[in-house]
């Protein structure tokens, strides 16, 4: 059983490779061509849970150096898909990032009122100007946020969302997602593939 | 091009052409011929840039079919430089290093983590055709095939031969520096730093070295009675000062003279307010980190692969004041004063190219050449600047302190850097008038987190001489014990830098920055910064004026 998990995790990490190749070279990336998400393998190997999350009330900062309150960003009723990255990040980061850039394609129609999240785990790094630069290799649509902040807020969020690790180098992959505001917070740990993110996602929103 | 060659040969081979001394230096490479050199280059090529024999971008193809190319095609991506692969939560990717290629792996492993990590598969030793059929077509040694996020490449003859070679000598000898009883390391020391200012560095890192001599005192004939790796790892450290002297174009030289002399694994802290360029140009040509010089002008843009710094220096000051200073309400030109020192002139231009936005308050710029006197100081305030930034010393501000106080209202900022975090005269704080670009936190919280630091100098009989240089210096030794700790035997500079971005955020032992993390590529530990009005009289605390800022 063991082993099993460790080969699948493994196999996601696949795709980090074919992260990394829309993260550095946009040129050769595949990300909005329509059938990129066909190119991962699915494993299965994730767990989900329904979490009561609260959101604190942190002010945050997008790409763009604009103020962002967490909970009024969370406050819309469109349904929400969240994570915890870093732009130095060279092992799951690219993947989980690769991930989110391939849902709306596997999503397709669903995708217009999703809402995706990335909030860094390592804001003195990340600067807005950073994560604008790294949300532009990726392709980035209008519809996902990057978000950094102080590091005290980044903590607390990331406490919130039972995610903070002591460390960033220690994160571990993990998507949330929710239909709407007072809804639970669907937690998935582990790689989820975004064909495997999208089937959890269409429960979610059809519960 | 045959000089790229043979620097990527020095660097390849530990540096033999100025190392030959040392018993760890490879005999071999002094005889290296030139098509050796140029095999290795292209296989570090390979490695490390994804770039074929060609010149074109590597091809590659990753799990599901997916085709990789140059960069992201490049091995050390994963394996990184060193070839001792990487872990992050679950992921292992293993180390492909010489050594660990021609082993035979028969090791039994018995406890089921290690055994789920590495597999329980045995393989021989990898041989030239083994490791092209690895590399081609995905199969280990054994014939079994390799996981999947192995890519396969598609590499001529030529290019798999140099891989080879490239693979077969990566880190497989350990790093100059390091012999079987000493671990030699040297701190570099700019002209023009004040005798105490080195004396308060250089007190601190010895004693550090001292003590730990001390506790592993018996531990090279235990070394010598078991055969665990952590038994292996035990060396005397030895610290040299490599202190340089004349026009900065000479240092190269001067370095490569210690170098010769004595090869060290890595320079420790450091200090000077000149650029640091010759001494980081230095350390990327031939290899060697450096780990946290106290450096007022470090190298903040181009290649760095080896150079880690405490913060960006003057740089960074001027950009966490431009920042602050464009957020002030009100409008009125900002007069700048500095030395055309290195120091002076870098926080100059940058602050000049921070500012060079439309909305932001007009720059003037004021030269000090020579002695101040009293007009040039009436200059610098005629006509009202809605602020004046004073790029200087301690001893400059000193003579500015009783001109400037006459201008009163108008706001002086200072650089923590050129003060040497020391506090200003206390005639120019007199007006209530000077403002701080402070990279710490501020007292109570700052003597809490610092008493660590304190209590260890109280130990070993240290005297708080010049406190800034004393903890950063505490924190770079600190920083360098616990990544040695974690590489044990495997003597890898390139291992060792790798080491490095994952401990720096754990150090319990606390640098004067409040906040200091790296992570992998990251070479600058503390980012941001804060302005704080400095008190008119030493009774008072100075008062944050703005949050955190990184800029």
């Amino acid at each position: 059983m063991k082993k099993m998990r460790v080969r699948s995790a493994h196999g996601v990490l696949a795709a980090a490779c074919i992260a990394m190749g829309a993260l550095l070279a946009p040129a050769v990336g595949h990300a909005h061509d329509g059938k990129a998400h066909a190119q991962w393998e699915g494993t299965g190997d994730y767990q989900r849970t329904v979490r009561p999350y609260a959101v604190p009330d942190v002010v945050l900062t997008d790409a763009d150096a604009r103020p962002v309150r967490l909970r009024e960003l969370l406050a819309g009723s469109d349904p929400v898909m969240m994570n915890f990255v870093f732009t130095t990040c060279g092992t799951i980061c690219p993947v989980m990032v690769k991930v989110f850039a391939d849902v709306p394609a596997a999503l397709g129609a669903q995708a217009a009122n999703l809402r995706l999240i990335s909030i860094s785990i390592d804001p003195d790094n990340d600067t807005p100007a950073q994560l604008k630069t790294y949300a532009k290799a990726i392709g980035a649509g209008e519809r996902w946020k990057f978000l950094t902040g102080r590091v005290q807020d980044i903590k607390t969020v990331q406490m919130a969302f039972d995610s903070y690790r002591g460390d960033k180098m220690n994160h571990e992959p993990l998507t949330l997602m929710r239909q709407a505001p007072g809804k639970p917070w669907i937690r998935i740990d582990g790689f989820a593939t975004p064909d495997e993110l999208v089937r959890e996602y269409r429960k979610v929103v059809l519960q | 091009m045959w000089l790229r060659a043979a620097s990527v040969a020095l660097s390849v081979l530990g540096c033999p052409a100025i190392v030959g001394n040392t018993a760890w230096a490879q005999p071999a490479a002094a005889v290296l011929s030139g098509d050796d050199a140029a095999r290795l280059l292209l296989g570090q090529r390979i490695y490390r840039e994804g770039i074929g024999a060609s010149g074109a971008p590597l091809k590659a193809v990753g799990a599901a079919q997916t085709a990789l190319s140059g960069k992201d095609a490049a091995c050390s991506i994963c394996h990184r430089r060193s070839g001792y692969g990487t872990a992050e939560g679950k992921f292992v990717i293993r180390p492909i290093i010489g050594p660990a290629l021609l082993a035979e792996q028969t090791v039994p492993v018995h406890t089921p983590r290690v055994k789920a990590r590495v597999g329980v598969s045995q393989r021989p030793a990898y041989t030239e055709p083994l490791l092209a059929r690895a590399v081609r077509a995905g199969l280990d040694a054994s014939g079994k095939p390799l996981d999947p996020v192995m890519p396969r490449y598609a590499l001529n003859d030529e290019e798999m031969r140099a891989l080879s070679a490239y693979l077969f000598s990566l880190s497989a000898q350990p790093s100059p520096g390091v012999d079987e009883e000493e671990m030699h390391f040297a701190t570099v020391i700019q002209p023009g730093v004040a005798p105490e200012r080195r004396r308060a560095m250089i007190d601190v890192m010895q004693a550090f070295v001292r003590d730990k001599g001390a506790n592993v005192r018996s531990d090279d004939r235990r070394r010598e009675a078991g055969n665990m790796r952590m038994y292996r790892s035990y060396r005397k450290w030895v610290l040299h000062e490599w202190v340089l002297s004349g026009p900065s174009e000479t240092w190269d030289a001067q370095l490569e003279a210690y170098y010769r002399k004595q090869p060290v694994f890595a320079l420790v802290g450091g200090i000077g307010s000149a650029n640091w360029a010759p001494i980081h140009a230095f350390c990327e040509r031939l290899e060697v980190p450096s780990v946290f010089a106290q450096a007022d002008v470090p190298v903040v843009s181009g290649t760095n692969n080896y150079n880690f710094y405490l913060s960006r220096g003057v740089a960074l000051e001027a950009e966490v004041l431009a920042r602050y200073l464009r957020d002030q309400p009100g409008s009125g030109k900002i007069v700048q004063v500095f030395r055309r020192d290195d120091a002076g002139s870098t926080a100059a231009a940058t602050l000049r190219k921070a500012l060079a936005t439309p909305a932001a308050p007009t720059l003037e710029d004021r030269t000090l050449d020579g002695q101040a006197d009293d007009a040039f100081w009436s200059t610098v305030v005629a006509g009202n600047p809605a602020a004046v930034v004073l790029w200087l010393g301690a001893a400059d501000l000193k003579q500015a302190a009783r001109p400037l106080a006459r201008a009163s209202g108008i706001p002086l900022y200072l650089s923590f850097e050129l003060l040497d975090g020391k506090l200003p005269d206390a005639a120019l704080t007199a007006g209530g008038n000077a403002r701080w670009v402070y990279p710490s936190d501020l007292p109570p919280r700052r003597e809490a987190r610092l008493l660590r630091s304190k209590v260890w100098f109280h130990n070993k009989g240290i005297a708080i001489t010049d406190e800034a240089v004393q903890i950063n210096a505490l924190f770079a030794m600190t920083v360098v014990s616990d990544v040695v700790g974690h590489i044990m035997d495997s003597f890898s500079r390139d291992y060792f830098v790798e080491r490095l971005e994952h401990v720096v955020g754990q150090t319990p032992m606390p640098s004067l920055y409040p906040q200091v993390s790296l992570g992998p590529g990251q070479r600058f530990a503390a980012k941001g910064s804060t302005i704080v009005q400095l008190p008119d009289t030493d009774k008072q605390l100075p008062k944050a004026l703005s949050p955190w800022i990184v800029p």
